[in-house]
């Protein structure tokens, strides 16, 4: 995966994307990041950015993560997803595994630490 | 042919039919009226008396000449039998009508003689009384007859006794096993009542159960978002200045903080409520 790297935040509460992208900012994970908290604009405005990785949080009102998932399906959208979750359920986790483009599951809080075993998985899978 | 030999004749002929009406018999009543109508033609009396004793009961008959008295207590025996049962020696003197009892002292004694025998048997002492007088002679020579008469008679007493045991315990057989019958099936009853009183109260909680485990997951799930923002904000405050924390991450830490306790009052709200709930809608649910 080639610099700059360009990663698009989804997640229905501000505050969790704010945290995120500061933690993205210090481990210097990205370059560019986007973020949104409405997943169906996401959708939407997701060929303008063509980011590199999406961070979807799965329990948002109107559009969960799974539909934002599907959707990207149907649409054969491939881009790389990092599931960023506060739930602890390993049925979750297990569902996760059926979508090709799921590349980590995440439970919050992020910290330092799991951005930067995020980044050197990333590099070295690129 | 002498006379003896024809007596003797005359006695066994009467005892054989007395053998047969005998074998046909089966309780006390018809033993005795059998007894009364054979005695005659046996030997000759004016009072016959037989008293049967075992352990705990007594049993007498005393025949006359279309009569018979029937004997079931203690009481009934008389002052020689008593001394009989003690002594057990056979013996015969001269009585008088009013030395006897009510019920047998108008039969008229003509030079009455009293015989008195005790016959010990394995389950029975027996006393046997007969009298006479100069109209009915009884003689020596009719012992062995009444003897055997005896013998006879209380061997088909005691199969009496033993057939009428047998039938009573039978029938107590028969009860218990009623009553046994009957205890079976309420135990059934129980226990089939208590089998379903177990599945309804096993549904019941295991509705309960999934309920609680769906509650307890959304709980945590809701209390876990805005833990983990606190949580995020944290882990990020180390890269804020003394104004950057002022400004941008402690309000944030207080709104979190705040949702965070109101989410907490809420599921406990929400949980005894839907606890309450299910704990009354739970007879209705087949689930």
């Amino acid at each position: 995966m080639s610099d700059p790297f360009k990663i698009m935040l989804v997640d229905d509460q501000q505050m969790a994307n704010f945290i995120n992208k500061k933690l993205i900012e210090i481990t210097q994970l990205a370059t560019d990041v986007v973020d949104y908290t409405l997943p169906e604009k996401a959708l939407v405005e997701l060929e303008e950015h063509q980011p590199d990785i999406i961070f979807l949080d799965l329990n948002m009102p109107k559009i969960s993560g799974w539909e934002f998932l599907d959707s990207l399906t149907q649409s054969q959208n491939t881009t790389k997803v990092v599931i960023v979750t506060s739930s602890t359920s390993e049925l979750d986790k297990q569902k996760a595994q059926n979508y090709i483009q799921v590349v980590d599951f995440l439970i919050k809080p992020l910290t330092k630490n799991t951005m930067l075993s995020l980044k050197s998985k990333l590099r070295s899978a690129s | 042919m002498n006379l003896a030999a024809a007596k003797y004749r005359i006695a066994y002929e009467a005892f054989s039919k007395f053998s047969g009406s005998l074998s046909r018999v089966d309780n006390l009543e018809d033993l005795s009226t059998v007894v009364s109508r054979n005695l005659k033609y046996l030997f000759n009396f004016k009072i016959f008396r037989i008293i049967l004793l075992d352990k705990d009961t007594v049993t007498g008959y005393t025949f006359i000449k279309n009569e018979i008295w029937a004997h079931k207590n203690q009481e009934d025996i008389l002052d020689y039998e008593k001394k009989l049962l003690q002594d057990q020696i056979p013996f015969s003197y001269a009585i008088s009508s009013e030395e006897l009892p009510g019920y047998i002292n108008h039969v008229p004694l003509k030079n009455g003689q009293l015989w008195g025998w005790y016959l010990p048997y394995t389950n029975y002492k027996v006393c046997v009384s007969l009298i006479a007088d100069d109209q009915t002679q009884f003689s020596y020579s009719d012992v062995d007859i009444l003897h055997l008469l005896v013998d006879t008679l209380t061997s088909k007493y005691r199969q009496i006794c033993l057939n009428q045991e047998i039938i009573l315990k039978n029938k107590r057989l028969e009860e218990a096993v009623g009553q046994i019958a009957l205890k079976n099936k309420e135990i059934e009853q129980i226990n089939s009542n208590q089998q379903n009183v177990i599945e309804l109260r096993t549904r019941e909680l295991r509705f309960k159960n999934k309920k609680i485990l769906e509650l307890s997951r959304l709980n945590a799930h809701n209390l876990r978002e805005p833990l983990c923002r606190i949580l995020g904000l944290l882990e990020i405050a180390d890269y804020y200045d003394e104004q950057g924390l002022r400004n941008e991450i402690l309000p944030k830490l207080c709104e979190s903080s705040l949702e965070l306790d109101a989410i907490f009052k809420n599921v406990v709200a929400k949980s005894e409520q839907e606890i309450e709930y299910y704990g009354k809608t739970i007879g209705n649910n087949d689930e």
